[in-house]
């Protein structure tokens, strides 16, 4: 099994928490969301995933001999590196070929000797996301990947990136704001609550397995949904769809 | 890019040109080659110098001094700004040490040098000890400022020490070792000749700017000045060009980001 298994955990910064009691399953050939706004913990959930961080409380089951690559949010790449470099950077032998493949799904062939300050911020997005996807490790952290790139970009990389990784058997965890990105690309969803008290879910509102596409007509209808949980979970209640 | 560098060097050009206007204007002023020689007058005396005898010995010994010391301060300034850049308590113990040597004026130490040491010696010590915290406090400047995000990325993708030493800080610390060879370099030249003065080794420009000054050879004073300026001025374009050819990353970020 290659499932994370999040029980209790818990983080606080200086002595105030930024969430506690979280209960979490990441099930391996899955993409599980943690929707929430921002400000309430989801990079920090992030950087205890990876080990960038250690928890205060709680535990994190990962399975054995098994590590993480990570999409973070902004897209880190050296600048004194070309996009080939960067990827060279962080990978080693067959790793390379596999990260020039992936460029050149996202978009990006013809990229490999352009330095990042000559992309746009997408494209240095997609230079992130090509490396993390190349990594062998069995699962793949996202922290809000998507934010600096556009609604059609979107609608043809979540897809492929959602065949990708089931294909590959990765173990996934996409940490956003946007209601579209859990709709196009998770197989279920956590919200994080406001109150530090961690995280709700899974919940009835009925996300479709493997994502939706942009031109699905339930698309509208469940990030209409996703947005009320949200709303209303912002003002303290439950929300109608409550588990 | 190309058009950028025109313009910046002609602007030079003018700078320059001004300089030696104003000089010449209080030359013609003054009346006094005594005093303040013309631009002419000083080019007239440097192209005697250079023919006169033991120019290139006095030349080579001064520069020999300044390698010295500078190489000193280059070699241990880096050592001990990676030393304390890496380490919080390292870093507070130097602290002290190099606020103490960036105001203690360099005469009480030139004074003390040559109490302990050989006349030619003492410029290449002053020099070392002047240029020194200069180098270290850069690089120790530098290795804090390595991205803390790219360390993280380098954690989190395992990546092996050389690998990370080659393709991050030695990098991110380029920057800071360029302007803390030119600084050192320009620094240590400057202390030579000064300390020559004081110290009067045989052979050296100082000791032959000291000899000029007692027998009113303003000119060859100027000369004298006129040649360290040049070599700044070599050395600062030499080092340009490897910054330019180091540093074409940075192109393209002006028109996108």
């Amino acid at each position: 099994m290659e499932d994370v298994i999040v029980r209790g955990l818990g983080k606080s910064f200086d002595g105030k928490p930024v969430f506690s009691g979280i209960d979490m399953t990441f099930l391996n050939g899955e993409v599980t969301a943690v929707l929430g706004p921002s400000g309430r913990g989801k990079t920090t959930l992030i950087r205890v995933l990876c080990g960038l961080e250690r928890q205060d409380e709680g535990e994190v089951r990962m399975p054995k001999g098994i590590g993480c690559s990570v999409v973070f949010q902004e897209p880190r790449l050296l600048p004194w590196l070309t996009v080939e470099g960067n990827l060279r950077y962080c990978m080693d032998g067959e790793g390379v070929g596999r990260a020039l493949k992936m460029l050149a799904g996202l978009g990006l062939e013809g990229f490999e000797g352009r330095y990042p300050a000559g992309l746009s911020g997408g494209e240095q997005q997609r230079v992130n996301l090509a490396r993390a996807l190349a990594s062998r490790e069995k699962v793949l952290l996202m922290d809000e990947p998507f934010s600096s790139i556009g609604l059609g970009m979107k609608a043809e990389l979540l897809p492929f990136l959602r065949e990708r990784t089931a294909s590959e058997g990765k173990t996934v965890v996409l940490v956003t704001h946007s209601p579209m990105d859990v709709a196009l690309m998770a197989d279920r969803f956590y919200l994080m609550s406001d109150d530090g008290r961690g995280a709700d879910g899974p919940f009835e509102v009925e996300i479709v397995k493997g994502g939706r596409r942009l031109d699905d007509d339930g698309f509208g209808r469940e990030v209409h949904k996703l947005m009320k949980l949200m709303a209303s979970l912002g003002k303290g209640g439950h929300g109608p769809d409550g588990r | 890019m190309r058009r950028s560098t025109l313009t910046s060097s002609a602007y030079a050009a003018i700078g320059v040109a001004a300089l030696i206007a104003v000089w010449q204007a209080g030359s013609m002023l003054i009346g006094n080659s005594l005093l303040l020689p013309s631009p002419a007058e000083a080019l007239r005396a440097l192209g005697t110098l250079v023919r006169s005898r033991g120019f290139f010995s006095d030349l080579w010994a001064s520069t020999a001094r300044v390698l010295k010391g500078f190489a000193l301060s280059y070699a241990l300034g880096l050592a001990f700004g990676a030393a304390s850049g890496m380490m919080r308590p390292v870093r507070y113990m130097l602290s002290p040490l190099f606020a103490a040597l960036r105001t203690i004026p360099f005469i009480s130490l030139s004074v003390l040098a040559i109490i302990w040491f050989p006349s030619g010696t003492v410029p290449v010590f002053v020099a070392f000890l002047m240029a020194f915290p200069i180098v270290a406090s850069d690089v120790s400047e530098g290795m804090v400022s390595v991205d803390p995000l790219l360390i993280e990325l380098t954690k989190v993708y395992k990546v092996p020490l050389r690998k990370a030493v080659t393709g991050l800080y030695l990098p991110s610390l380029a920057p800071h070792l360029v302007s803390a060879f030119s600084q050192a370099l320009g620094m240590s030249w400057k202390i030579v000749v000064s300390a020559e003065v004081l110290s009067m080794p045989s052979r050296g420009i100082g000791g032959r700017m000291d000899s000029a000054r007692s027998f009113l050879e303003t000119p060859e004073l100027f000369a004298w000045t006129l040649l360290l300026v040049a070599l700044g001025f070599a050395a600062d374009a030499a080092l340009g060009a490897i910054r330019a050819r180091a540093f074409r990353w940075r192109e393209g970020r002006l028109w996108r980001m």
